[in-house]
Formats: C-alpha cells, structure tokens, sequence
C-alpha cells in the first residue's frame, strides 16, 4: 500500500494479491475454448430468434396500447426495455441490424418525453423492421434488403423529428 | 500454457433467463466449472458471502437489487467478504454518463453489447493480466479509474483526504 498526494490531496493505493492469476496462471485464453465459446451463439441462435419475435410482438402491442393510453408509464418502460434487449442482443447472433434498429429505437425514445402519435409509429417502424430481419433472417447488413430496411426507419425518424 | 480456468468460481448476475444462459454458456465453453448463478443483486450478495468467487460478470438492471448496487455493496460494505473481486460490468448502455457512473461505483471492466466470445475473453484477460490498483480516497473505493489516460491524468482532482 502506498500513500500519494494529487494535487496536494492524500489518497492511498492499494495493489492487493493478483489471487485470480495464481490460480489460472499465465498465457491467455485457449484459441480452441475460444472457437468452442464461438459455437454456443450458434446453439442459442433459434432461441434468440423466438424471444425476439415475442419481443417484437409485444412492441407492436405496446404502441397500439399507448396510442390510446398515452401517459401509462409502465408501458413506455416496457418498450424501452424491450428495445434495449433486442440491441443488445441481435448483433451477438449474426443480427446486427436488429442492434442498430433497437439503439436507433432506445435513442429516439431517450430523447422524446411525449409519446404521441409520431413516436408510436417510429415504435411500430422499429418493430416491423426487426421482424423483417428476423423472420427472413437478414444476417449481416443484410444487402438490398438491410438497406432498404434501414432506409424505411431513417426516413421515418427523420419525419418525425420534422427534418 | 493457457489460463485454467477449471480452478475458479464465477458469479453470474443477470435477470434475463437467455443473457444467463448464454453467460454460463460461453463460461462453460471456456473451461469455468464453477458458476454462481443470480437473477439480481441481493441474492447475489448473499450467496457470495456463503460461496467466495473469483471474479464476477453482472448485468446492471435487475430488480429489486441492481446490479449496480451490487457492485456498491461488495466494495464499501463492512460486512462485504471481497472488497478486491474483479467485476466486470456487461451493458447495453454504453452512454458516457452511464460508464462513469458505473466506474464511480467501482466497476472494474465494462463488456459492451452485443457481447462476443472474443470480446467476453479479452476482458478476462484484463482483469487477469493487467488488474487495476485499488485507489481509497475521502469519497471512493475501487479499482483505479485512470489506467487508460496513459498515466498522465488531465482530468477533474477528485481524490480527497483520506
């Protein structure tokens, strides 16, 4: 342990035992553990592709749900959250249009306090796009078809924000 | 020889059932035996008391204890049994205001999402190979918030009498 003085202020650093690399010892992570680890997103891959379409489901339903329910605050958080795990997880299994759909999503969201009509629609944009994805797996950026998707919700984002 | 991993204990702190799976998935893949498994952070708090870990990979909103205070309670609690355990922060957030808050906390590594296997052993390797030194000062305790300034740090003082 050590004492220091930053900008004339005492602060102490502590370097305690490294008892994690006493027991894993030294040399990195196997190359093979990691093309095994490789292989789990693929195992996963179905189970993914199904929470995602209940999540897109229940996106869909939440926009309906808050076009007639505006100012239900539970609701709002439950889209939120169900575009912040999409985003969070498409891009791990090949999907990273559904990522950029859902940040595109959580950042819309993140910067509006009024839900109204223009809002809910960028939520059923958003979802509709991810269900394209996902139902005829448009891996990767998806060519034509991830750009025409990828279009479609600039364009109707930037409509919205009135640009 | 590469890291053998079969000799340590990991907790896993994530409320969606598939982010856990996935989690002790690649853990196992990699050769981790050992996995403590909870879905939000008091829990989690209690079982490493009973059972000590090695290292811990945590999701930042579970309910009703987060993993954020999670993270607050192993490092500043009296009664916290590893004030030292290495965490490592797995976010869809990766906003700057988020990542310092989270780093004010005393969260070691931060795993972005979407997460990979390349990605999940190159934070292992960190806090394995290059751990931080743990800093106390009047107001913080937790690992060393400047390591990646280069040394020279520009920033606001925020180190205070201890």
């Amino acid at each position: 342990m050590s004492q220091g003085a930053g900008g004339g202020r005492s602060f102490q650093v502590i370097n305690p035992p490294n008892l994690l690399k006493q027991k894993v010892g030294s040399g990195g992570l196997d190359a093979n553990a990691i093309k095994k680890a490789e292989k789990v997103f693929d195992s996963l891959r179905g189970e993914f592709e199904e929470i995602a379409r209940g999540d897109v489901a229940k996106l869909s339903q939440a926009a309906a749900f808050l076009l007639a329910n505006p100012n239900d605050i539970k609701k709002r958080q439950e889209v939120y959250m169900l575009s912040h795990e999409l985003r969070g997880q498409g891009g791990s299994y090949g999907y990273p249009l559904v990522t950029r759909f859902g940040d595109q999503l959580c950042r819309y969201l993140d910067a509006t306090d009024i839900l109204d009509a223009k809002t809910l629609i960028i939520v059923k944009a958003a979802a509709d796009a991810i269900a394209v994805v996902i139902n005829s797996k448009v891996s990767g950026d998806g060519g034509e078809t991830g750009r025409q998707l990828v279009d479609m919700l600039d364009r109707a984002i930037a409509m919205a924000k009135g640009e | 020889m590469p890291y053998q991993l079969s000799k340590i204990k990991v907790l896993v702190i994530e409320d969606n059932a598939h982010m856990r799976k996935l989690l002790k998935g690649l853990l196992d893949a990699i050769g981790v035996r050992e996995i403590v498994e909870c879905s939000e952070g008091a829990a989690a708090y209690q079982a490493i008391k009973q059972n000590p870990v090695d290292f811990a990979l945590i999701d930042w909103e579970t309910y009703p204890v987060s993993g954020l205070e999670f993270v607050r309670k192993v490092r500043t609690e009296p009664d916290s049994p590893n004030p030292f355990l290495p965490i490592i922060m797995v976010t869809g957030h990766t906003e700057r205001e988020r990542v310092t808050r989270a780093r004010d906390v005393g969260v070691t590594e931060f795993l972005a999402k979407p997460i990979s296997a390349q990605s999940l052993s190159q934070r292992i390797e960190e806090i394995v190979d290059r751990p931080r030194p743990y800093i106390r000062t009047k107001s913080y305790f937790g690992p060393c918030r400047r390591r990646k300034r280069g040394g020279t740090y520009i920033g606001v003082e925020r180190r205070t009498p201890t």
